[in-house]
């Protein structure tokens, strides 16, 4: 088995080729270790993906009071500490009952706390339009920023059209 | 139900048979969304009796929806064909590890699927081959209208649609591509696309890495991150903005390598080529390296005419439990790598 060209002591399970300042190309076998501390492959800790975002927000909730805490659904009986030790909920009642102390995770999972996009038929149909109105104007900004001005032309057309279905 | 399963050793489903859109990197596109069935508690507080409500109503609907469709009760399936259900990425881990009634429901061709009581009473999917978000999109909306037309979702006005995690609440949208980044992990860069792709939204994973040890293969898949507060067109249209950015970049570096190192990225594949085609025993991850190093080959043209389309079945084909359903009864490590090196050699010698 090939030792790691680094410590030289562990077993090389990763081999990566490096591309020269002369062009020549030259392989490395590391460890595991080594690996991660050369940046090859990411730590555990490096990645953060949404659910360790939620595991950190709800972590941080520490100093939430007892009161807080034994909030109860009457429909599925969670509490709140109950949540904040399994991750999950328990019916979708939960989402008004625990509203105060979701909307600070939530933000901080998504970076909002409001639904844009699509609700189911049969609900309020004027609402849904605005909705749509709301997000294709924050679109149509982020297009802006960005330079993509086809995008951009598309999004406006978008816009017309849904406000000529308002005046009908 | 026996011989769908005996047909999966030979068929992939249509996402890794075809070549789709950006083939020589992008495998597949993948659209699913989370939905929860009013007037029920979320499975992780729903009684036996509740789930196996759900389970029916739910399988009643989707089976409307998709009337062609298989439907499963994963407990009742062996333990290879469950296998072979999650090698194929109909089947999640969560619902094969579920201790509670649960149905899966597939296409026969595997383009669209409904999970049934995993972390949510329904996880809705479709896949298409290559980049394709968009399209997977308009099938996944079409599919959940219809779905809509027999359920009734848990929905708010304020958040969305209603999901066990806070993590999928809002759209309860997940769009990921599947990428192959060979040239990418031999040059070290993929920690830089990993870091960007992380600051608009995006997680970029490694697809058999689930260990301590992240990238297990050139295999990654990208997803977005957030689910409330976008919609689900601003949702795809982010990945299919930022994903032929990480495309062009494997790209150029696979022309770097082959500009500035020709010989031992020649030399690699061809050996790659030598094993796969000589050997008589070779275990699922020595496989995988060497279809990995030979599909990298295919799709820079170094391996006279095999196409990307020719090897990619073999990621799927070569899995452990695929090997396990050809030979019957338990087997040796031993025979089953024996029946792997087996298939691969004629695999290739076939045209």
């Amino acid at each position: 088995m090939k030792l790691c060209d680094l410590c030289g002591k562990k077993v090389a399970v990763i081999h990566v080729a490096e591309v020269q300042e002369d062009g020549s190309v030259r392989s490395v076998s590391l460890c595991e270790e080594c690996a991660k501390r050369e940046g090859v492959i990411p730590s555990r800790g490096g990645k953060k993906g949404v659910e360790e975002i939620m595991e950190e927000a709800v972590k941080e909730q520490e100093e939430l009071p007892e009161e807080k805490r034994a909030v109860t659904c009457p429909n599925c009986g969670l509490t709140y500490e109950g949540f904040r030790t399994r991750g999950r909920l328990g019916c979708p009642n939960d989402y008004d009952v625990f509203a105060e102390m979701l909307e600070p995770l939530l933000e901080k999972i998504h970076f909002d706390t409001k639904h844009v996009g699509k609700v189911p038929k049969g609900k309020n149909e004027k609402a849904m339009r605005l909705r749509k109105l709301v997000e294709l104007r924050k679109r149509l900004n982020e297009a802006v920023k960005r330079e993509d001005y086809e995008l951009a032309a598309q999004i406006r057309d978008q816009i017309k059209e849904l406000e000529s279905e308002k005046e009908q | 139900m026996e011989k769908v399963f005996g047909r999966m050793v030979h068929n992939v489903g249509h996402w890794l048979s075809q070549e789709g859109p950006e083939g020589d990197v992008v495998i597949s596109s993948r659209s699913r969304y989370a939905r929860n069935i009013s007037g029920f508690r979320f499975v992780p507080s729903a009684t036996k009796e509740e789930l196996e409500a759900i389970a029916e109503m739910a399988e009643t609907a989707a089976k409307k929806v998709l009337p062609s469709a298989i439907v499963v009760d994963p407990s009742k399936l062996s333990e290879t064909d469950r296998n072979m259900l999650m090698e194929r990425n109909i089947l999640t881990r969560d619902i094969l590890q579920a201790n509670h009634p649960t149905r899966v429901v597939f296409v026969s061709d595997e383009s669209a699927s409904v999970l049934i009581n995993e972390e949510d009473h329904i996880r809705l999917q479709v896949v298409e081959p290559g980049l394709q978000p968009q399209r997977t999109l308009e099938r996944l909306n079409a599919l959940e209208d219809k779905l809509e037309e027999h359920l009734e979702f848990a929905f708010s006005e304020r958040w969305g649609y209603l999901t066990a995690c806070p993590t999928n609440v809002g759209t309860g949208l997940r769009a990921s591509v599947m990428l192959h980044l060979p040239a990418l992990v031999l040059t070290r860069q993929i920690i830089r696309v990993v870091e960007a792709v992380k600051s608009v939204g995006l997680a970029l994973r490694g697809f058999h890495g689930e260990g301590s040890f992240l990238y297990q293969s050139d295999f990654f898949q990208v997803s977005n991150q957030k689910t409330l507060g976008r919609s689900e067109e601003a949702i795809v249209e982010n990945i299919s903005t930022i994903l032929p950015q990480v495309i062009e970049y494997e790209r150029m570096l696979r022309d770097q390598l082959m500009g500035q190192a020709r010989r031992k990225i020649e030399d690699r594949v061809w050996r790659a080529w030598g094993i796969l085609n000589s050997s008589r025993l070779i275990s699922t991850g020595e496989a995988l390296e060497m279809l990995s190093l030979v599909r990298l080959g295919a799709a820079m043209g170094l391996l006279d005419g095999l196409s990307v389309k020719k090897v990619n079945p073999l990621f799927v084909l070569t899995q452990p439990a695929h090997i396990q359903k050809r030979l019957k009864g338990k087997a040796s490590e031993e025979e089953r790598d024996a029946t792997r090196a087996d298939l691969l050699r004629n695999w290739f010698a076939k045209n």
